[in-house]
């Protein structure tokens, strides 16, 4: 690869700031649900960071507060100093079901975000191409999502989310809805995707998940997150070497740090 | 509606493979020609073929049993009666079509913008909703007689007549259409900062589209309904006028002839709407499309 067809965003990559945030929801029979405590975090620019917790702990509802599709209830979140009152700009965004449009090519899937903040197509072309290259869908720029297999629609998602160079990505359980061979196989995929981001250039990335191995496998930071209402419970460095590969899998430190997150959710008696 | 054409391919549905490669020329065009015609014969022939032979039993039925004409007039006395003026039939036909087609026009053009405004004022649904439903509970042609009143003996009061009967199918699937966008889809969309205007017609416009095709092919069939109970009421043209007229002569072979001439003409006013439908939605979006599952073999 050399060196002008990287995908490196020129400005830096964002940091993410929350102080004390809360989220209370209205439940359906008038109490409150509180899914969020008291959160406080600090990520610096570029940061990989793997939110992991037990199942309706609050890990989405606090990524939709970092994407300004939520408000909190108490607390502010900034992004580069700036409080996030709606979604910020330089925003990518994947779910864990790919919300594809059924109705445009994996193409025009792919530069949807090109066309909503209306900036030259024609300037991204390439990028499209490349993005879809590294996730090996080379080919298939004009099929419809309907005729693709539930891992490739959801790479065309992730293809999505990077091709308007975003500066701050957030994926929540990205990987939750596809076979565990293919879950392998898209790790994989994101860390050749994000691997030239490092260092305070590049993306920041917020990756919610509830498997412990594919948050060491990926991070750079592990946040273990508390039952609901959720809390940050703590926070681990992964000094993993990188670039990690399919033998990062059977080093000695991968599986001491994932005892390690996992002896944390024994103290919380949930596993 | 849908992104551009220009990369949009007839791509077969997708494998984990390679797609495959054509490599023979194209035949030339009588000969591809042929080709279609002979395909579209082997897949409707045996339908056609079995209309056709219910058609001669029905008339060999209704000699051998010697049917009084009055009760059940057989095909070919339905034909000939029809053959008898065709003009006077065709001028009929032309008002009936002029006041469907037209009523259909200004339902969709009320109902389909109707629709949206209510999804988006929650007062406007709660003002407009209950009237509607309400509306559509009158039988229509208890309206008939007043909106002669209002709008005359003409043309008119049978083109309202066939809106009115039209519209409540199309407003309600347009409002269900809208409604369908999957709420990620729609936190994508606000993700990436997109005005309320993109998010409708990038998002909600294309889900709810298949819907409002649902509801216009439910009107246009309505709206006959409505056009011929206008002209039962009063009217002195039309397909309904010319049924009241042949129903005052005890003349059965042209009642069955008007009949048959309604339903073709509903027919066509369908599969006109599916057309549109096929050619304004992209793939796979169209009912068809959706119905036929790649991995199975018909």
């Amino acid at each position: 690869m050399s060196a002008n067809d990287t995908l490196v965003t020129d400005p830096p990559a964002a940091a993410v700031r929350a102080e004390e945030v809360s989220m209370v929801f209205p439940a359906p029979d008038g109490a409150e649900l509180r899914a969020l405590a008291d959160v406080s975090l600090d990520l610096p620019p570029g940061a990989f960071c793997g939110l992991v917790g037990p199942s309706g702990c609050g890990k989405s509802t606090f990524l939709m507060l970092i994407a300004g599709l939520y408000r909190p209830t108490t607390g502010r979140i900034t992004i580069d100093e700036e409080q996030v009152v709606r979604p910020w700009d330089a925003l990518g965004v994947v779910f864990q079901r790919d919300a594809l449009l059924e109705w445009r090519t994996v193409w025009d899937n792919v530069l949807l975000p090109i066309e909503v903040k209306r900036l030259d197509k024609k300037k991204y072309r390439d990028r499209a191409t490349r993005l879809l290259e590294l996730v090996g869908l080379t080919g298939f720029e004009g099929f419809y999502p309907g005729e693709l297999s539930g891992g490739m629609r959801q790479r065309v998602a992730i293809c999505r989310s990077l091709i308007h160079e975003p500066r701050l990505l957030l994926m929540d359980e990205p990987f939750a809805a596809v076979d565990a061979l293919t879950r392998e196989k898209l790790n994989f995929d994101l860390l050749r995707l994000t691997a030239e981001s490092q260092t305070g250039r590049g993306t920041t990335v917020v990756f919610v998940t509830h498997s412990i191995e594919e948050a060491v496998l990926l991070s750079d930071q592990i946040l273990v997150m508390s039952p609901r209402p959720g809390k940050i419970l703590r926070l681990i460095g992964n000094d993993l070497p990188k670039p990690r590969t399919l033998a990062t899998r059977s080093e000695p430190r991968f599986h001491a740090l994932v005892d390690d997150i996992r002896s944390a959710f024994h103290s919380m008696g949930l596993v | 509606m849908h992104g551009s054409a220009s990369t949009r391919e007839q791509g077969p549905p997708a494998t984990e493979s390679a797609r495959p490669v054509v490599s023979e020329s194209p035949p030339p065009r009588a000969v591809r020609l042929r080709g279609v015609a002979l395909r579209w014969l082997r897949f409707n022939g045996i339908v056609i073929g079995l209309y056709l032979l219910a058609f001669v039993l029905w008339e060999v039925a209704s000699r051998v049993f010697a049917i009084p004409t009055f009760i059940l007039p057989s095909p070919l006395t339905i034909l000939a009666s029809a053959a008898e003026e065709p003009s006077v039939l065709a001028t009929h036909t032309s008002v009936t079509l002029q006041e469907v087609v037209g009523g259909f026009l200004l339902a969709a053009a009320i109902s389909i913008p109707l629709g949206m405004l209510l999804i988006y004022s929650r007062l406007l649904e709660r003002l407009v909703y209950p009237s509607l439903v309400a509306f559509q509970a009158i039988p229509k042609v208890a309206l008939a007689p007043i909106l002669v009143v209002w709008f005359g003996f003409g043309l008119t009061s049978k083109v309202v007549l066939a809106l009115v009967t039209a519209a409540f199918p199309i407003v309600i699937n347009t409002v269900i259409g809208m409604g369908q966008a999957p709420r990620e889809m729609l936190y994508l969309m606000r993700s990436l900062r997109a005005s309320p205007w993109q998010i409708f017609i990038k998002a909600r416009l294309p889900v709810a589209a298949p819907y409002i095709f649902g509801g216009l092919k439910i009107g246009i069939t309505l709206a006959v309904v409505g056009a011929v109970v206008g002209e039962f009421i009063a009217s002195n043209s039309g397909l309904g006028y010319l049924l009241l007229v042949a129903n005052n002569n005890l003349d059965t072979p042209m009642l069955f002839a008007v009949v048959v001439v309604l339903a073709v003409m509903s027919s066509v006013l369908f599969y006109a709407v599916e057309a549109a439908e096929a050619i304004l939605l992209p793939r796979p979006l169209r009912r068809s499309q959706r119905r036929l599952d790649p991995g199975a073999n018909a």
